[in-house]
């Protein structure tokens, strides 16, 4: 389930004069390269200098571009060292999902893109000065961030089409949300009408941005599984298995085999909910009453499930590094597999319901997503595999016992809604499979790694060097339900030798999942599709906003 | 034989009686029925969901030992009691009170979980310090998230207080009197 870390980095370092070149030379080089990420961050040893020096480095940021080669699964970084007052060049023109991600860049820290849009993706648009609010005082004059109490910018109820002769006058407008989507997050979808279908659809997302990356920094790492279960909240666990991942790889610890069977059941079962909120929705949405109370229950009973393993709160932070925080309970195995049992027979008689049923066939047959366009914008997970492209991590990583375990990977043809919602309640067998040959063997043993302070202080020292000038970084990726999540942390540099966890502090917190990319893709998923459609396409994606604003 | 005829028997102390005063009557009427038919939207954004998910999907909640009919409204405008949950962020705020102003007279808030009350963990830059910036909250109910039993708790104080007279309604000013102008 883990990928990425393991495999063969190659990095670069390029300034902007050579970076489309780069970039072009690396695309024709590797032919299936996905971009995950491009993000910002400051250059921290200059802001460092004492106060009244004035030769400031010539670098006052650094853009971090991230690939990966789905063939080899090699990594390739590039670092860019960029200047406050000068354009970089855009690489929407050989990756158009760079476009969201260079968007953020300049919202977030200024940096100025030679791309067409100034449009704001996550915050709202302010009157007067912008303000870029993760950058430090550095450039500032007045005193702490300068942000808010704002005013609204008049036009940001308008229509677009008020202006006058603009193609979109000759449509119709029909705007949806911002509160639809309701365990996924606040989004809004706009769309030019033409007759029936949609000649142009604007996803705007940003409603749920709480400037999670910016509260971390300078913080301690115990706090970030804290904050990423409730920002993955479709499937908490996977947001602390990510952070509790990220250490493991970073101090090389192996965890216990007991733990690695659990954490594989509770990981699937985290799955399982994920994918009922997806159909939940479209359930919903279509009226099919008797599928939306089988996914309902197995909603609930997942709830129910986990309630009494975390003593009562949804969010238990079970996963912690090293291990489990606590044990099974000896009758968890048995309730878990008569509720496997039971929602295997359920989806078995709800996917041949829907397969006869001539309206939801009829609706849903519907915006199909091309393979091409979705590995073009980086869409993966569920929804790439539901256009036929075989990709799932756990099948060649193979990480834990899932070498040792039968399942197999259903792969959809034409990409519409209807797909989409086989394929996850196709996974939902798959995950159901996996936990009861899993939970049949469980091996006996600890839950959590022996030692385990004393080989993260061991290695502390390796890792994390008594030098002012050094910053350490690592990254971690990990295959979620719904596509990628990936984490990467820059931590401040040391003055004293450190031996435990918590003295770890963040300088620069970065988190992007799968989602992201996918919600860029969504809008051009549904033109020229009807839209009545489009809610449905909507869900049947299951963005989880929360991830996407972050 | 003359057939017989029988009064509808309501179980409750404070029946509207009847009065000389009309004015005195509608007014009795409706606070009757604010108390005794509830009319929640919800109005959930972020982690928070967790708990009210089903509560939105169930269309009536049950609200124990109580005899009073409270229905899930899908749409703002035909709902009187607003819960909100989840993080809300300065962007999302203007929405936010489009949806209160869309609601019916006289209306309630529950904020529900520590984001919306109080600006919770998340706290920061872009988010909203808790919901009684925009509009006024009757009722907090804490957690993080909040169970669906709390919600449901947070409920039933609601429509206590409303019965007892202690919630300062929004109301919008003398509707009663323009309605028998
Ligand atoms: S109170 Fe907790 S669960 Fe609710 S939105 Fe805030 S962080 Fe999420």
């Amino acid at each position: 389930m883990s990928f990425g870390t393991q495999y063969k980095t190659a990095s670069y370092q390029t300034d902007t004069k050579n970076l489309l070149g780069l970039v072009q030379k690396l695309k024709s080089e590797f032919p299936h390269l996905l971009l995950l990420d491009i993000f910002a961050r400051e250059n921290y040893r200059g802001h460092a200098l004492p106060e009244g020096v004035s030769n400031r480095p010539t670098i006052d940021f650094f853009l971090e571009y991230r690939f990966l080669d789905i063939d080899s699964l090699e990594n390739i970084n590039i670092s860019m060292g960029v200047q406050n007052d000068r354009y970089v060049p855009s690489i929407a023109g050989l990756f158009v999902n760079a476009s969201w991600c260079e968007r953020e860049a300049y919202e977030m820290y200024g940096i100025g893109l030679q791309n067409e849009t100034r449009t704001n993706l996550l915050t709202p648009p302010v009157v007067g000065e912008r303000s870029f609010p993760f950058r430090r005082d550095k450039f500032e004059d007045v005193d702490g961030p300068a942000w808010g109490p704002f005013q609204m910018d008049k036009s940001f109820f308008r229509p677009r089409s008020v202006e006058k002769n603009a193609p979109e006058n000759f449509y119709m407008g029909k705007i949806l949300g911002p509160i639809i989507a309701c365990p996924n997050g606040p989004v809004r979808l706009l769309m030019d009408i033409e007759g029936e279908s949609i000649k142009k659809a604007y996803l705007e997302v940003g409603f749920s941005h709480r400037a999670l990356e910016k509260k971390l920094e300078g913080k301690s790492v115990n706090e970030i599984p804290l904050y990423l279960e409730r920002l993955s909240h479709l499937a908490p666990h996977y947001g602390s298995y990510l952070s509790a991942f990220f250490f493991e790889t970073l101090f090389h610890i192996t965890i216990p085999e007991r733990a690695q069977g659990i954490r594989m059941a509770i990981l699937e079962m985290s799955r399982i909910m994920s994918h009922c909120v997806a159909l939940e929705n479209l359930f919903y949405t279509y009226d099919q009453h008797l599928p939306l109370t089988v996914m309902k229950w197995a909603r609930a009973k997942c709830c129910e499930l986990f309630l009494e393993l975390s003593e009562g709160n949804y969010f238990g932070d079970l996963i912690i590094v090293g291990g489990l925080k606590r044990d099974i309970p000896r009758t968890f195995p048995i309730k878990c597999l008569a509720f496997v049992h039971e929602l295997n027979n359920h989806i078995v008689s709800v996917a041949s319901y829907l397969h006869h049923n001539q309206a939801w066939l009829a609706h849903t047959q519907l915006v199909p997503l091309d393979h091409h366009l979705g590995l073009r914008y980086g869409v993966l997970g569920p929804n790439i595999r539901a256009s036929g492209i075989n990709l799932d991590f756990r099948k060649r990583i193979k990480p834990y016992f899932y070498s040792e375990i039968d399942f197999d990977i259903p792969l959809g043809v034409t990409g519409t809604t209807h797909d989409r919602t086989l394929i996850r309640m196709e996974e939902i067998k798959q995950s159901l499979r996996i936990i009861s040959q899993v939970l049949d063997h469980v091996p006996e043993g600890d839950i959590l790694s022996r030692n385990l302070n004393a080989e993260i202080a061991q290695k502390m020292a390796a890792v994390f060097p008594v030098d002012e000038t050094f910053i350490p970084r690592h990254r971690a990726m990990v295959e979620g339900p719904e596509g990628p999540l990936m984490l990467e942390i820059y931590f401040q540099p040391n003055r004293l030798l450190i031996t435990a966890m918590s003295d770890l502090k963040i300088e620069r917190f970065r988190f992007l999942s799968g989602g992201f990319m996918a919600a860029q893709c969504l809008p051009n998923v549904l033109s020229d599709q009807p839209h009545e459609s489009a809610l449905g396409a909507l869900y049947s994606f299951n963005i989880n906003f929360a991830e996407v604003d972050r | 034989m003359s057939a017989r005829f029988n009064l509808p028997i309501i179980k409750h102390e404070r029946v509207p009686a009847l009065t000389l005063s009309s004015e005195t009557f509608l007014e009795q009427l409706r606070h009757w029925s604010n108390f005794q038919y509830l009319l929640p939207y919800f109005a959930q954004f972020s982690c928070c969901s967790y708990g009210m998910e089903n509560l939105y999907r169930s269309g009536e909640i049950e609200i124990a030992g109580k005899n009073i009919f409270c229905s899930v409204q899908p749409v703002s405008r035909q709902a009187d009691i607003l819960i909100v949950g989840g993080v809300i962020s300065k962007k999302l705020s203007p929405y936010l009170l489009e949806v209160y102003q869309e609601m019916l007279f006289p209306r309630w808030v529950i904020s529900v979980g520590a984001c919306a009350s109080a600006g919770g963990p998340f706290k920061s830059y872009a988010i909203e310090a808790g919901l009684s910036a925009l509009f006024p909250v009757d009722v907090y109910v804490p957690g993080c998230p909040p169970t669906e039993k709390a919600i449901i708790e947070g409920l039933r104080i609601l429509q206590k207080r409303v019965e007892d007279r202690q919630c300062s309604a929004v109301t919008e000013p003398d509707m009663i009197s323009r309605a028998l102008r």
